[in-house]
């Protein structure tokens, strides 16, 4: 699939990452596109984006039902941005 | 302003990435209307005005330098410079003003096009996006601009004639003063001043009252933006308080950025709306002073040369000279004293680097979080640019100081002198007194103020750097967090 993000913003991965994370690491589209506060365009070319890249992972189960999946990658990404923002804001 | 520098992000060219769009009714937290078409125009508004005050400026300096540099010499020091040796320059001021006049119409030309061009792509998607959300506001907000910058087109041309028209009348009333007749002569500075004064009141007028009701309008229109960002189920205080510890609290961090942008926006508005009316105001006020007090120097001036009436007849000339000349020289002040009132007064309008000791805590969002340090650029660029016409401001005002000290203070010496001769045999020394008095008041008056308004603008501009260098810091932590995660992942 092409790229279609040249830029993405940050703060859309971040909140896709973060709804997984909130979601116990697996949902499916539509309620991670609700989570993640983007329109349903947008969120599928972040998410086409962040697949490419190994960041969450697409399961059609057998019902016909796409279930977005985060990835070791996607987990340790999340892990960078959140220790990377904590010691930035000097939270604990 | 470019896209680039209301950009959340500041990423740069703001064509090749994506900005989120909100499923909701609010607006998107990574985002401070970056693309807010109000903001974008009002910003766009505001450098016209400053580019067409510059040109203000510049005629009523180089032509009041001009018409009292004459007066002078034409009055007292006749035997020591020639008429002649003046015209080189007045032909170069001529031309310099006219240069600075069809500069301005090429800018606003090509402001126009843009417009034009904005209005021809219909409604922009990214007003579906922006706070104001309809896309008919935006291209009213286009509209409204356009007839605004129509506006300018049709006055700078008319002051440019006006000066080439006086300009003329003054160097063929001079030059070949003999050549022409009494009555002529009479005849033309009674039309110079009976046509001049109404064409400025009239042209400077109604610009100044359709720039200010146009930002009056903007101004509504920019609160609006700022009213949709503000969510009216927060808990916590709406405006300034709203960065308090306790009201996040009670919220998530996305909330509180959001009021704290919409508090923001609301505050720029009223702030710019503030400004914007001062500059039109100061300007229409030159422009009326400036250009009656040169109508009638020169009316004086055709006078004296062609005819030899009121420089010949004793007593009178310093008087209505002086008159003319206090007119003169409050045209040169009025500007003085409202840029530096402005300067004194130009707002810090976005939330203070104290915002970031909000941020970070256990139960905070990533995501949140990154929406509101991202938002710190914003703040930032905004601090830089509210600094930055401050500073422009109190320059402007010291160098009307200046421009009005250089020209007054020889004048009053010179009109002292005059005086001294007239008071003798003069029954109205009592108005020349009093004029002299005025004079000197209008010269010393700015000093204080301009003192004031340096030393505050001193003072802010250290608590600017002292904003900007916190924010500098967040932001440099901010895009090596972001360069690092596109780098590994």
């Amino acid at each position: 699939m092409p790229d279609p993000l040249e830029r993405p913003d940050l703060w859309v991965v971040a909140r896709l990452l973060e709804a997984l994370i909130d979601g116990g690491h697996r949902m499916k589209r539509t309620p991670l596109q609700m989570a993640t506060g983007v329109n349903y365009t947008v969120f599928s070319r972040y998410l086409a984006w962040m697949t490419g890249r190994g960041l969450v992972a697409i399961a059609q189960e057998p019902d016909g039902a796409a279930w977005v999946t985060l990835t070791p990658r996607g987990a340790a990404a999340y892990r960078y941005l959140r220790e990377g923002i904590d010691r930035l804001v000097g939270g604990s | 302003m470019h896209d680039a520098e209301l950009n959340g992000f500041g990423k740069g060219d703001s064509a090749d990435r994506l900005d989120p769009e909100p499923t909701g009714r609010a607006p998107p937290t990574g985002t401070i209307a970056p693309r807010d078409a109000a903001l974008i125009q009002l910003e766009t508004n505001y450098r016209v005005l400053r580019g067409a005050m510059l040109g203000l400026s510049a005629f009523l300096v180089t032509y009041g330098a001009v018409s009292v540099g004459y007066w002078i010499q034409s009055s007292w020091l006749a035997p020591v410079f020639e008429f002649e040796s003046l015209l080189p320059f007045l032909a170069l001021f001529e031309v310099g003003i006219v240069g600075v006049g069809l500069a301005a119409i090429v800018m606003l030309s090509r402001r126009r096009g843009e417009l034009d061009a904005a209005l021809a792509e219909g409604a922009p998607s990214e007003a579906r996006r922006s706070p104001l959300g309809a896309a008919e506001r935006h291209g009213h907000i286009l509209r409204s601009m356009s007839r605004q910058v129509d506006s300018l087109l049709l006055w700078i041309p008319l002051a440019i004639l006006m000066t080439v028209l006086c300009g003329l009348v003054l160097l063929a009333s001079s030059a070949f003063g003999a050549a022409i007749s009494e009555p002529t002569a009479r005849i033309a500075a009674f039309a110079l001043t009976i046509l001049g004064v109404p064409v400025a009141v009239t042209v400077f007028g109604v610009g100044s009252l359709g720039g200010i009701r146009s930002t009056t309008r903007h101004q509504h229109q920019l609160s609006e933006g700022g009213q949709a960002w503000l969510d009216p189920t927060f808990e916590g205080p709406p405006e300034d308080e709203a960065l308090t510890r306790g009201s996040l609290q009670r919220t998530s961090r996305a909330a509180a950025a959001r009021q704290m942008t919409g508090a923001a926006i609301i505050s720029e508005a009223r702030a710019r709306g503030r400004r914007e009316r001062r500059v039109v105001l100061a300007t229409a006020l030159a422009a009326l002073l400036g250009l009656s007090g040169l109508t009638g120097l020169l009316a004086i001036d055709l006078d004296c040369a062609s005819i030899g009436g009121l420089c010949n007849s004793g007593t009178e000339e310093p008087v209505f000279a002086g008159i003319v000349l206090g007119i003169v020289a409050l045209g040169l002040l009025a500007p003085s004293y409202v840029a530096v009132m402005a300067a004194r007064r130009t707002p810090g309008t976005f939330p203070p680097p104290a915002a970031n000791a909000n941020l970070g805590s256990d139960s905070s969002r990533v995501s949140d979080e990154i929406a509101v340090v991202a938002q710190i650029e914003t703040f930032q660029n905004r601090l830089r640019e509210d600094s930055r016409d401050s500073l422009w401001l109190t320059w402007f005002g010291a160098i009307w100081i200046v421009t009005a000290g250089v020209l007054v203070l020889p004048s009053v010496g010179a009109l002292a002198y005059s005086w001294q001769l007239s008071v003798l045999a003069d029954r109205s020394s009592g108005v020349a007194v009093g004029i002299l008095l005025g004079q000197g008041l209008a010269v010393l008056l700015p000093v204080p103020i301009a003192a004031l308004a340096t030393l505050t603008w001193l003072e802010r501009r250290s608590e600017d750097a002292k904003a900007g260098r916190a924010y500098r810091a967040l932001l440099r932590g901010y895009a090596l967090l972001e360069q690092g995660f596109w780098e590994r992942f």
